[in-house]
Parts: C-alpha cells; structure tokens; sequence
C-alpha cells in the first residue's frame, strides 16, 4: 500500500514538475513586468505595437528618447489578427500594462466606448505636438463622441498608382476621375497587361467599395445608423464596382491589401488604387521591379470628390501607470520636430503639413503632396467609425462577394447586405 | 510466360504511378525551399524557374538579422521539448493504467473523455480557455501554452502507447511482484525499459503534432511566447512584398520535420506499425 | 490541435485495440489480490491525466456553457448579464451557421470520396512486393507531418491566379487557369487539395499497416482458385481490410470536422463564407467581433455536435474486434 502511495506521489510530481520546468524558463521575458515603476519619476514605459513599419520606426525612435529624457521604452508587439482583442483584454482588467497603445483607426469607436482609452485632448495642445500643423480632417482623426483618442501615427490615404511607361505608350495621362481610369483601364488591357486592380478579396474588397460608393455621393448608413447601401448613388457605385473586375488580372477576387500591391508589382498592370502606406515597398527598387516606372496621382473624383483615409492611430490607455511618460514618448516621436525622422525610419508618413510640403521631402517623396488632405473640395472619409465595425466589415465583404462572384444581382445583394446591416447596426450603441 | 510479361507490365506500372504520386507530394516541399533561395525577380517570373536560378541566402539572412525569429524559433523547441515530456510522461502512466486493469474505477470516464477531446473542434476549448486565461492572468505564458498543448495531444500519446504496454507480458511482472517489488518499482525497472523504443517513437510524432499547433499559440499566446507556425501566419498581412522571407520561414519549419522523417522514419513506422500489429 | 493527419493513430487499427484505447491483458485466472493490486496502480497511474485533464478539457466546457447564456463581449463598457438563450436565437439558430456546417460537411464528404479511395490505392501499390517501396513510402508520408500553416501558405503562393506554378501547369497541359482562391468552386477544390495532400498519405499509412497485417492465406486460396488479382482484392483482401477501412474513415471524419489551420492561412473562409467552415466562424465570432459569449454558444453547439462520435467510436472499434 506505501508503495502504490510512492507511485502517486512520483506521477504528481512529474506533472506539476514540469509545468514548473516550463514556468522557470519563460517568466521573466513577459513585457508587463514593470508595473513598479513609480508614478511621479517612472524610469520605463511599455508600449503595445502591432507589427507595421510605423512600429519599427517607434522603435528607431525609442533610444533617442531614452537619450533626452532617461526614460527606457519596451516595446511589446501582437500580430494584427488578435492584436486589438488582446490589447482590449488588457486594458479592461486593468492590467496597467501598457502606457502607450498602437491600433487601427477601425478599433478607435470599440476601444473609446469599452472606454479603453484616455483622452488626449488637453495633452496635445502642446506647442511641441502642433495640432494646427494638421489639416482638420486629420485633426479629426481620432475622434469619438467629440473626444480625441488617437494620434495620427501614420496618413494612408487611397491613392492612384500607375505606370508611366504604359500610360505613355497608350497616350494617356494619369486619371482624374473614375471614367477616365475605365477609359486608361479599357485602352491598356490587352495581352499580358491589365487594365487596372483594386482589392476584392474577402476580409477587405470592401474597403475599396465604399471609397466607389463615397465617390458616387452615397453614404454606408445615415445619423440614425440606418444602413443605406443599397440607395441608387451605392447601386451605381457598385455596379462600377462590378464592372471594373474584368480589367483586373484574374486572381482579384481574392484579392486584398498585400495581394494587391504584390500583383501590382510583379506583373504588367496598369493603374492601381491603393493606400499611400505601401509607397516604401512600391518604391523600394530591391523590393519592387516597377518602383522607376510607378508614378502616383489623387484617387479619381466621382460626383464627389471623396478621399478615403486610413492609419494607425496611437493612444494611452486608460490603465496606463504612466501616461504622462507615455505621451512624452508621444510627443517626442510624432510631433512636430521628429515627424520627418519617422518617415525616414520606415515609418508610413505622418500627414503633418510640416512634411507635406517641406521642399525636400517632397523631392525624395514626391507622393507626400496627396497627403496633406486640405485640397479644396476634398471630401476625407475614414473607414466607418463604428463600435460594430467589424462585423460590419465581415458582413459587407461576404455580401459583396456574392454579387461579385455573380451569385446574386448587385440590386438584390445590396438589399441583402442592407438588412444584414440594419441588424448588426442595430447593435450600434447611440449618442 | 504470359503471366511474367503482365506481371512485369503491373510492375512498371506500380512504379510509375508511385514516382507520379510522390512528384506529388515532394513538389511543393521543393518549391518551398527553392523559393525560399530565390532572388526576387526570379520568384515572381513566368514561366516559373525550376532549376535554374541563382542561389541567394538573403531571405535567410534577413530572418536571422531580425532578433524576434531566434526567440521565435527557440520558443518554438522550448514549447515542443516541454508539452512533449509531459504529454507523454503523463500519457505512458495512463496508458499503462489501461493496458493493465479492465476495469477500475474512472475508467470508462477517461475514455469518453479522451474521445471527445480527441474529436471536439479545437476552437470549442480555446475561446473559454481564453476567457479563462485572462482572467487568471495566464496569458501570454509559455507554461500555458505547455500544459495546455500536452492536454490537446494527451489524447494521441495514449492511444498509440496502450498497445505498447498492453504487449509487455504480464508474467515478467507478476514474477517481479512475487519478488516484492513496487508498483512503482516494476513501472521504472521492468515496464518502462521494454515500452522505451514505443515511448520514444510516440515522442516524435507527439513533437511534431507540438511544433505544428497553431491555434493554441496565436490566440493564448503573445509576442514573448510566439512560435513558428504563429510567425508564419504573421506574413499574411505584413505588407511585405517578397515571398523569399515567408517562404525562408516556413522551409525552417518544415525541414526539420522532413529531416527527423528521414531520419528515424524506418524504426518509428516499422516500430509503430509491428507494435501495433503484434498480437 | 489540428493534426490532420494523427500521424501515430496507426496504432488504432490493431485488432487488439478495445474502445481504441489499446489492448488489454488477457482474461487469465488471476489472484483477485493482484488484479485488485492492479486496480488501485491504475487509478493513481490515471491520476496526472485527470490533473491535467479535468482544468484544461473539462471546466472549459462548462465554463463556455456559462458564457453562453451571457453577454459578455469585450466592447461593452457594462457588466455582462444573464441573457438565457438569446446568443443560441441569434448566432446559432441562424443561416450563417447553418452554412458554415453545411460547408463543412462538403468538405468532409469530398474530402472522403477523394481521399479514401486514393490512399487506399497507394497502399495496395505500396504492398505490392515490388522492390524499392520503402523509398516510395518514405517520399509519400512526409506531406502529413508538415506544418499545416506553413504548407497551406505556399499552396497560397502555388494557387496564385497570375504568378502561381499551379496555374502555369495548368495552361502548359493546355486545361483552363482557374482563379483558385477568389471563385467559390475553385476555393472549395483547393481546400480539399491541400486537406488532401496531408490526409492522402496519412490514410494510405493507416490502411498500408492494415494490409501487411492481413494473413496470405486467403488470397493465396483465392489465386489457387484462379480469381482474377481484382476479383481477390474485392472480395478477399477488401473484406478483411474493412474493420481497418471504418477506423480510418472515421478518423479523417473527425479531422474532417476539425479542419482550421489550412482554411484560415489559404481562403480565410472566402470568397465570402464559401469556405468558412464552423471552426472559422466560431474563431471570427471570438476574435474579430470579439463577442465572447456569442462564440461560446457557438462552441457550446459544436461540443454537442461532437457527442455522437463516441458512439460511432465505440461501435467501429468494436466492428474492428
């Protein structure tokens, strides 16, 4: 009987023995383990990124600030697709393990609402940090409920793209509306060269519809949250939408960000609509066989001339132990003096008119002019700030691929879409 | 006559649709790699380059300058050595359990248990793990990550190493036991020395189940604990225009794999399969 | 985990395998001291299993059960409530999942329809006493021990419509470019592809063991009988194989059912939600709605759908004695 009893004794031990083994060897290179730091004097902040060009020039930045002020920054970084549940998770146990935040502008409405965030209306009057240096769209990205949240880390707008050389050979200009990139996309498709491409793919297509459905003068959903995507203005829009995929290399339909600019780059297409982040791979010769030829314009006017604009934004938590630190940090890597360091450490650029019109900027970047976002007339939408963005997201990417795949007509799917919509907006908190 | 020509002709043919068919599964291990020590230009080109291409270790390089890849990778061996020693240490006692009594009590619950967990989409477990691992404050830590890849594989280690036990014949035991020995004892000594072949093997194929688990990692994990299969996914969305790195990536985790096949491959199938088969 | 192909569940086709949970001592007269002895070691010995089992297998599912009659989701800045069986009305009892399980039977089915007969014919080629098998087995089993993420990004690259080797063999042998991942026929098929190109030589492992098991006897009679090789493997060796056949179907049924990794990387459940199978829309539901409790009525669902498979277990397993 003592001897069944040293058995068990002996199994327990090697199971929990080596849940110990395992725990001795990793506890100490978790990113949240400073939350020590006093409050008045703190001596570190950590940083939540999500991996992105702009959080490896944040990092560039970080020993310069370590260098000025003695504070140490530790960066932690999660992959896009569970990044922001993780953040969130974080902040709403009041872990305090961050005190700065990098998310999507998308996120921006779930993250204030869950009331994640601090707002940083009163620390960016600072004179370092300039808001007027901003345009007022961009003054306004970042906002919810009439309260900033987010900085702007980083200004993707869309953009046109397209190849001198096979614009010139068609004797075509770069386009200015979206009759004349179908008219450039109809006279270069033909053989091995493409027309145009643009995102169709699923978990993102949607995104180039609504900047057609903005262009058209149609909106996504009215004051009320009332869905309005299948009014005529989105009809038309789509039905562009729709027709425009036959000038595109066959693949499209699956189709989005990165598959995009990749396509764009390796084979022979045209015209291309697509966010101003990626111009540092487009750009980059090693990169990109096209980066001599590529030239880049405003995205097409429709019956509006609307713009859509996307970025990061960055912000301080509302557990932050330290966001004083924090938006020094802030401060120092985004404001005035040190938005151009960003761009050139990688950084997708930050639309300050500091850089959008500095001389020099502009003879090495020459796409930094699309910007600014203060064209008169511009009409700069972000992505739908909504709480259920991501569902609406999912939901307007599946019903578009419906139509597009040639399931449903555009009318009926965008009827479909519209009620799906009317119930996940139903789910929109108010006011 | 007659009969040797068509059995030579069968011949041929068996050896035909055996060389299609590994063409086949051997292609696209091949193009992983030979992508992966392509320059750009000669990735993306069509017609594609099979052979002629020129040799480049850039994508390697550029996976080891980036400090994040060595952790990676080393999260990834420490995760898999760990789970694995636990998943199996655990699993040979209860496989042992099982060959060895009939019936005892909680029994017929630890197998309806491991069948359906065997059986349960992953997911099913992950998003109340999650909850649950927030709340304890467990995420992001490699021993949750350990134990809870052992528990997914516990189902496995068992099931191929109760036959191994269950081959021991009991009269080596029962003749230690006359002689006073332990059951402890008798476990260590006798037992574990002749199912240590079949332990080592079920180790293998536990650790490669381990070093490919992915759901586990990209959700419970963080940056701290990534491992390969979770950075691999990462090149998805990176905005990075080169598939040389994804592919450098994945070619490191699946030539190991391919190397400890060929490897041990014929004693951990020959051993599996007779071990197995052995009334 | 995602094994879609157990590597190791050879070990599951033995005849000695009870309840697929391996062989047991032969029934001999014993001292009921001994096997009482026997009993007790093998509680203790079960012990670390449950230990580890019970936090990790078990609270979860009751744990989700709990979740799912709440609101808890993590955008909400108020406390969750009690909701009854709200989550199941409007994320279960709907068309999405009905589709989502649809697609994921589709691919169970084609999967199986592809994959048994292929592997299974691998497998007679491979038992065939033709020298130089070993290489050729060698060579087929490495796909199913791969790293499925990692496999099923390459086949992303191989699949791309203009730069893929996939499409460029296509349009050598003169057969129509498909656009793999953006139509929903052409995504279902490229699913099943790279599912197949994993459980293929896992199946043909399986059922590979199955026949070298099997005795000669019979099929030597056969052939004494002058049956033709056809005749003998379709009513000689096929019968005897059947126990191993079932085991082996029901285990790519359950992998089947499990199916993430590879559709996440290749299609993300597209074009649209062609191929978004359960597991998928219970991880979007989790993690990019981040509505928790929404996702574990999901999961709750599932868990019951998995039930019956104990059932069929016990039954192929006993089919197999």
């Amino acid at each position: 009987m003592r001897r069944t009893r040293s058995f068990v004794v002996v199994a327990g031990l090697m199971a929990i023995g080596m849940v110990a083994a395992g725990c001795s060897s990793s506890t100490s290179n978790d990113a949240s383990g400073s939350k020590s730091a006093s409050a008045n004097k703190p001596s570190e902040i950590n940083v939540f990124t999500i991996p992105s060009p702009s959080a490896d020039a944040l990092k560039k930045m970080a020993p310069l600030f370590t260098a000025k002020t003695g504070i140490k920054v530790n960066f932690s970084s999660t992959e896009y697709g569970t990044a922001h549940q993780k953040a969130l998770l974080s902040i709403k146990s009041k872990q305090g393990a961050f005190d700065v935040v990098q998310f999507d502008n998308t996120f921006l409405p779930a993250f204030a609402y869950a009331g994640a965030l601090a707002p940083l209306d009163d620390y960016q009057k600072s004179d370092a940090y300039d808001l007027n240096d901003f345009s007022p769209a961009l003054q306004k990205y970042g906002t919810y409920g009439g309260k900033t949240y987010g900085l702007v880390l980083s200004t993707e707008p869309f953009i046109t793209w397209y190849r001198k050389s096979i614009l010139a050979k068609a004797n075509l200009k770069a386009p200015t509306t979206w009759d004349e990139y179908q008219a450039v996309a109809k006279a270069t498709n033909s053989g091995n060269t493409h027309g145009q491409i643009i995102g169709y793919g699923t978990g993102g297509g949607d995104w180039w519809w609504m900047q057609l459905v903005w262009s058209w003068g149609g909106q996504l959903y009215d004051k009320d949250f009332k869905p309005l995507v299948n009014s005529p203005e989105a009809v038309a829009a789509t039905q562009y939408y729709k027709d425009l995929l036959p000038l595109a290399p066959s693949g499209a339909l699956s189709f989005t960000g990165d598959d995009v600019t990749i396509q764009y780059a390796s084979t022979q297409i045209a015209q291309m609509i697509q966010y101003s982040g990626y111009a540092s791979g487009v750009f980059d010769p090693a990169k990109s066989p096209v980066a001599g030829d590529t030239a880049v314009a405003a995205v097409p006017a429709g019956k509006v001339n609307a713009v859509e604009l996307a970025g990061w934004n960055i912000g301080i938590p509302s557990d932050a132990p330290n966001p004083d630190a924090g938006w020094q940090f802030l401060e120092f890597a985004l404001g005035k003096e040190n938005a151009k360091k960003m761009l050139e450490f990688g950084a997708a650029a930050i639309g300050r008119k500091s850089v959008t019109t500095d001389p020099a900027m502009l003879a090495k970047y020459p796409y930094l002019s699309l910007l600014g976002l203060d064209t008169p007339g511009l009409v700069v939408y972000p992505y739908p700030q909504l709480v259920t963005w991501p569902e609406f997201d999912k939901a307007c990417s599946d019903g578009l691929a419906d139509i597009l795949t040639g399931k449903v007509s555009v009318q009926d799917g965008l009827n479909a879409l519209n009620d799906k919509l009317t119930l996940i907006l139903a789910k929109e908190p108010k006011g | 006559m007659k009969r040797s020509r068509s059995r030579l002709f069968t011949d041929i043919a068996t050896y035909f649709i055996l060389a299609v068919a590994t063409l086949f599964a051997l292609f696209p291990v091949y193009w992983t790699i030979a992508t992966s020590l392509k320059t750009r230009p000669d990735a993306f080109v069509n017609p594609p380059k099979f052979f002629s291409f020129d040799l480049t270790w850039e994508n390697y390089t550029a996976l080891f300058e980036d400090p994040t890849f060595v952790r990676v990778y080393i999260n990834t061996i420490v995760v898999t050595l760990f789970s694995t020693l636990l998943a199996v240490g655990v699993g040979a006692m209860a496989s042992y359990s099982l060959a060895r009594s009939r019936r005892f009590a909680g029994r017929r619950p630890l197998e309806v248990s491991l069948i359906l967990l065997r059986a349960m989409p992953a997911v099913v477990l992950i998003v109340p793990l999650y909850d649950m691992a927030a709340r304890f404050g467990l995420l992001g830590r490699l021993p949750t990550l350990i134990v809870i890849y052992s528990v997914f594989a516990l189902p496995f280690a068992i099931w191929i190493m109760t036959p191994f036990f269950a081959a021991i014949p009991m009269e080596l035991e029962e003749s230690a036991r006359v002689d006073g020995a332990s059951s402890f004892t008798i476990f260590r000594r006798i037992v574990l020395p002749i199912a240590a072949p079949g332990m080592a093997a079920t180790a293998i194929f536990v650790a490669l189940l381990e070093w490919n688990e992915f759901l586990v990692p990209v959700v419970l994990g963080s940056e701290s604990t990534k491992t390969l299969p979770v950075f691999i996914s990462g090149f998805i969305s990176a905005r990075n225009l080169d598939w040389g790195p994804m592919a450098a990536a994945s070619s490191l985790a699946i030539i190991p794999i391919v190397v400890v096949t060929i490897l041990v491959q014929r004693r951990l199938i020959g051993g599996l399969s007779s071990g197995a088969l052995k009334e | 985990m995602n094994p879609p192909a157990a590597p190791g569940d050879v070990a599951l086709e033995p005849r000695e395998a009870s309840l697929g949970l391996g062989g047991l001592p032969p029934m001999k007269a014993r001292t009921s001291s001994i096997t009482r002895r026997a009993k007790r070691t093998a509680i203790f010995g079960t012990l670390p299993t449950w230990l580890i089992l019970i936090p990790i297998g078990a609270v979860p599912l009751v744990v989700g059960l709990w979740l799912s009659v709440r609101d808890e989701n993590l955008v909400s800045p108020l406390p969750a409530t009690y909701v009854g069986l709200e989550n199941y009305r409007t994320d279960v009892f709907n068309a999405t999942f009905g589709k989502a399980l649809i697609v994921t039977l589709v691919i169970m089915a084609i999967g199986l329809l592809v994959q048994v007969p292929l592997g299974l014919f691998l497998a007679v080629l491979l038992n065939r006493a033709v020298r130089g098998t070993q290489l050729f087995r060698s060579a087929l089993i490495t796909p199913m021990l791969l790293t499925p993420v990692a496999v099923a990004l390459m086949f992303r690259f191989m699949f791309n419509s203009e730069l893929g080797v996939i499409n460029w063999a296509l349009s050598s042998l003169h057969l129509p470019r498909l656009d793999w991942l953006g139509e929903s026929g052409p995504a279902l098929l490229a699913v099943v592809i790279v599912d197949s190109w994993q459980a293929v030589p896992f199946i043909m492992l399986l059922l590979l063991a199955g026949l070298t098991a099997l005795p000669q006897g019979p099929k030597e009679a056969a052939s004494v009988d002058g049956a033709s090789a056809w005749q003998s493997f379709r009513y000689v060796t096929l019968p005897m194989l059947t126990p191993v056949l079932l085991v082996t179907i029901m285990i790519r049924l359950i992998d089947g059912f499990k199916l993430f990794d590879i559709i996440f990387i290749l299609t993300r459940g597209g074009p649209g939600t062609d191929t978004q199978t359960v597991s998928m829309l219970d991880y979007n539901t989790a993690f990019t709605f981040l509505a928790t409790s929404r996702a574990a009525a999901i999961g709750t669902v599932l868990a019951i759908l998995t039930l019956p498979v104990y059932f069929v277990w016990i039954r192929v397993t006993r089919i197999e004695q």
